[in-house]
């Protein structure tokens, strides 16, 4: 009964029996009930009911004297004072054995060492007073700050002593500071598992990254998160957090969140907001619903500028394709209020241009039609929460041309005034980029940017007089810039080409002396293009003789096909006749087919130089195209370029595309072919062309070249990879945008190296990656808003069309349109036209519409593409 | 600027690294670059030397101070990057919260 603590039961029994038998044997059995009874009061913390209980029995029973006094010490030792406790200590001649009892429980008992070593009972100079005293400046100084190994090597202590414990915790608390975790850890198994000291194991072993976390008292949690050992206590959990979200496992998720969120409160409070925030965000990230997400981090996260720049840098990170600019531009201005107000920055400073640069890039990529739609939605807008400082409006907030604005008022520098004057230019409407010009011209005098601007708007639109006066403005501001000096020449030519166009040659001459006066002009082949304007002049003027000299003399300079290509070039510019100006018919025939090549690109490079780009005459396309691919021509990589460019500024996709196998056979697979290469190819191959500008864009950023990377990306954001899908906007392979996979780039570039044919509908097989990489969504990373839908439910199946399907397809339209409209579409096809430019074409002329009548679905106006995020974020 | 800024990434924090404060102007960023290189020379610490002439790149100029402050946060980060990147000193608290453990039953 005692053995299974029933000792008040026990001792009635006892009482019982010893009242019946009376014998010594019952007595002894009585006694031994008694101190049973007397040990579980003790334990229950009734240490006076036990002492008086002592009393009793040896009153009672003379021959349980002995066994009491062990008793007695006991109680003493468990809730006497510690005077009482080391009483024994100051007996010379007290038996060892109760020295060890009296040591042991000095073990037990002493909670602080300073307590024991200011102990009146013991005289000052007793050893275990001075050990005490040791071992109590040691712990301050080693809690205190860094120390040296003689502080804490506590020669007095011995390791038998009571204060042995307390010596190996001094030591284990040093070498913590001292991140020497393994002598800390050594240290504290050298603690007795009995001592007060070894209540500091469990908190310490949690530090070290080694004991676990629950269980901890008040004091031992104050203690963690004071000391600060975040890492080694939230480290494990949160590494299982992290691999619950890599593997997805939504309930796992959860209750790991639940309790690296009450873990992170109760010792490091600091960061649990912000650890609340980036959990919040990462589930979002993996697609889980917001609700169970807040449930488990224990209410919503903490919303304020930290938040709403995580969120948007999250929203921003999405793939491209499935990022929603809207939603992105709205909580960056979330970000931008909240920050103000936090005081992260104020309203106009450096980082308020950066941040509204940014916005306004990003608010480049809205689609037009769900800019309109929006327009037309206002009352949506109305309900936009911006209205801080400097905020804008509505619909505003959406304008990239309103928050260029903004970025330039705050930092009004040439980089942020180019990047609005160059979306400016975009629009359709003139006065937006010469209002923006003339805004930085206002705001930065010095500057010649906005003024070679302004001297090209006026010449598109014919005021030439205006043009020149900008012009002139830019020179006396920086004549020596290259390109005042570019649009001088070029701004002169085209008051030539004009004059040309009024039959002025008078006029035109004296632009031709003018040209003839820029210092430029005695640069490379430009001497050659005096001659040539002059040729046409004399051509105007009915002058043939001179025609034919100057004719001869541009032979000499430029070699008869350049001269030929420039001179029919300019003709063609000037709108005109060969038989006007008495421009004979060139023999292309005679012309080996090794010099063609060359010839047109020196002619087309005049033109580069000058800004006044030299088309490609049409029927030259077919034998230039030949050389290109069957000769061996002495263009270098900058001729081919040029030759290039001209051929798809001459809707010559055949010819570019014959550039780009030239390119790419001298010079193997380089980002500017493969650039070309994207362009020339038709429309309807649009996942080929697609994965060549991803390959050129890869390369491109390999190469480091920036200017091209730049523009494959503006092509990429409008080109869909699917043009006829039903999902038509651009999609990306990787994290990074448009990135490719090594293999896949290797795939496009080995094949594009092969393709040498311009590709026909029906008549060429596609190369083989586009055939092996059939587009369908990647679902490995699953971070798009499509996995956060169907979180690990992509198959694949989108019902899109494959390649072969594609040209099915083509086919069934062309046959529904009229022979006419069937040819026009299959040439701007074969050209490589943009979709929608074709398909305005064919509204514009009313037929389309007559002979396809649109389904009621489909004459709906286009829907706007769904915001992946709404409705989805928290 | 606040401190806020630095919470990110502060392993890859470049006011850390020189040893400024998220406030610091362009005259304290060129003298605490200064101060550091002497610090660490190249010939001697050149791997130190990197970081410094890395942190001084994304400070120097206002407008790249701008843009690491606002974009550089990386909402992918790994869960534990956020204690990694901690300060991972252990903090001297004096006697009394260790005393309290040991007085707590």
């Amino acid at each position: 009964m005692l053995a299974s603590k029933h000792s008040k039961a026990a001792l009635e029994m006892a009482k019982q029996v010893h009242k019946r038998f009376a014998t010594a044997q019952s007595e002894s059995v009585l006694i031994e009930a008694y101190e049973g009874r007397i040990r579980a009061l003790l334990q229950q913390g009734m240490s006076a009911e036990a002492m008086s209980l002592v009393k009793l029995v040896e009153a009672r029973f003379p021959t349980a004297r002995n066994r009491m006094e062990e008793v007695q010490f006991d109680i003493r030792a468990s809730a006497g004072t510690l005077e009482e406790i080391v009483a024994p200590l100051l007996d010379p001649a007290a038996p060892a054995a109760l020295r060890e009892k009296t040591e042991a429980a000095i073990r037990r008992r002493v909670e602080d060492p300073l307590e024991l070593a200011q102990l009146s009972s013991l005289p000052p100079t007793h050893p275990l007073r001075e050990c005490a005293a040791g071992v109590a400046a040691a712990l301050r100084a080693v809690t205190t700050g860094a120390v040296d190994d003689v502080v804490v090597s506590l020669p007095q202590v011995s390791h038998r002593g009571p204060l042995s414990p307390w010596k190996a915790l001094v030591n284990a608390i040093a070498c913590f500071y001292r991140e020497d975790d393994r002598a800390c850890q050594k240290w504290l198994q050298a603690v007795a598992a009995d001592s007060v000291a070894a209540r500091l194991v469990a908190p310490l072993s949690l530090m070290l990254g080694t004991g676990a976390s629950s269980g901890q008292g008040v004091a031992a949690v104050k203690l963690v998160a004071s000391v600060g050992a975040s890492r080694e206590v939230m480290g494990p959990i949160l590494a299982s957090l992290e691999q619950a979200l890599s593997e997805r496992k939504r309930k796992r998720i959860l209750q790991l969140t639940r309790e690296a969120v009450t873990l992170c409160r109760q010792y490091c409070p600091d960061m649990t907001e912000r650890l609340r925030q980036h959990i919040a965000i990462r589930c979002m990230l993996r697609g889980l619903e917001p609700d169970p997400v807040w449930v488990a981090l224990g209410g919503q996260p903490r919303q304020d500028a930290y938040y709403f720049r995580l969120m948007a840098r999250a929203l921003e990170e999405l793939k491209e394709g499935f990022e929603d600019p809207i939603e992105i531009i709205v909580f960056w201005e979330e970000f931008r209020q909240q920050a103000i107000k936090e005081k992260w920055f104020t309203a106009n400073s450096a980082e308020d241009g950066v941040l509204s640069l940014r916005m306004a890039k990003i608010a480049e990529r809205i689609p037009p039609d769900i800019l309109e739609d929006l327009r037309e939605e206002e009352e949506i807008m109305r309900s936009s929460r911006s209205g801080g400082v400097g905020a804008l409006p509505s619909l505003k907030l959406l304008s990239p041309g309103a928050l260029y604005e903004r970025a330039c008022r705050a930092d009004p520098s040439p980089e942020v005034f180019g990047d609005w004057l160059k979306w400016a230019k975009t629009e359709r409407d003139w006065r937006v980029p010469d209002r923006v010009a003339e805004l930085w011209r206002t705001t930065r005098p010095e500057d010649v940017g906005p003024l070679l601007w302004l001297t090209e708007s006026a010449e598109e639109r014919g005021a030439y007089k205006r043009s020149l006066q900008f012009l002139e403005e830019a020179e006396q501001r920086d004549r020596l810039n290259p390109e005042v000096r570019n649009a001088k020449l070029r701004l002169l030519l085209a008051a030539i080409l004009r004059h040309f166009r009024q039959r002025k040659p008078h006029l035109a001459a004296q632009g031709i002396d003018r040209i003839e006066a820029l210092p430029k002009a005695a640069e490379r082949d430009l001497p050659a293009l005096a001659v040539a304007l002059r040729r046409l002049c004399r051509g105007l003027e009915k002058d043939f003789e001179a025609a034919r000299q100057l004719e001869s003399e541009l032979d000499k300079q430029l070699g008869s096909v350049a001269a030929h290509v420039l001179l029919w070039g300019l003709a063609e510019l000037s709108g005109l006749a060969a038989s006007e100006i008495g421009l004979l018919q060139f023999e292309i025939d005679s012309v080996a087919a090794t010099s063609l090549p060359a010839g047109v690109a020196r002619a087309c490079s005049l033109g580069a130089l000058t800004g006044v780009p030299i088309p490609v005459p049409n029927a030259w396309e077919q034998p230039l195209s030949a050389s290109l691919t069957e000769a061996d021509h002495s263009l270098d990589a900058a001729q081919m370029l040029v030759l290039g460019e001209a051929a798809l500024r001459g809707q010559a996709p055949q010819l570019a595309f014959a550039v780009s196998v030239a390119g790419m056979t001298k010079g193997g697979a380089n980002a500017r072919f493969l650039f070309l290469r994207a362009r020339s190819l038709p429309i309807w191959a649009s996942d080929r062309r697609y994965l060549c500008l991803c390959a050129a864009l890869e390369l491109a950023r390999r190469e480091r070249d920036t200017d091209l990377a730049g523009k494959l990306l503006d092509e990429l954001r409008k080109s869909p990879r699917r043009m006829f899908g039903p999902d038509d906007f651009p999609y990306t392979m990787g994290r990074d945008g448009f990135s490719l996979e090594p293999e896949l780039l290797s795939q496009v570039l080995e094949g594009e190296m092969t393709e040498r044919v311009f590709p026909v509908p029906g008549r060429t097989s596609p190369p083989r990656y586009t055939r092996e990489n059939v587009w369908q969504p990647e679902s490995g990373e699953g971070d798009s808003p499509e996995a956060r839908r169907h979180p690990g439910e992509f198959d694949g199946d989108d019902g899109d069309l494959d390649e072969g399907d594609l040209e099915l397809a083509i086919d069934e339209i062309l046959k529904s349109l009229p022979p006419e409209l069937q040819r026009e579409m299959l040439e701007a096809m074969i050209r490589g036209e943009d979709p929608k430019k074709m398909g305005r074409k064919f509204f514009r002329a009313g037929s389309f519409a007559k002979t396809a009548q649109p389904t009621p679905k489909e004459s709906k106006k286009p829907a706007r593409s769904p915001s992946p995020e709404q409705g989805d974020l928290f | 600027m606040n401190q806020n800024m630095r919470e990110s990434k502060p392993s890859s924090d470049p006011w850390a690294l020189l040893g400024i404060s998220a406030d610091a102007g362009d005259d304290q960023i060129r003298a605490a670059y200064v101060r550091k290189i002497k610090e660490f020379p190249p010939d001697r610490n050149p791997m130190e030397f990197e970081l410094i002439r890395d942190a001084y790149e994304l400070l120097r100029d206002r407008r790249q101070r701008a843009r690491h402050f606002l974009f550089s946060v990386d909402p992918r980060a790994p869960l534990p990057s956020m204690i990694e990147h901690g300060p991972r000193k252990r903090k001297y608290v004096g006697l009394g919260p260790w005393l309290a453990v040991l007085k707590e039953k």
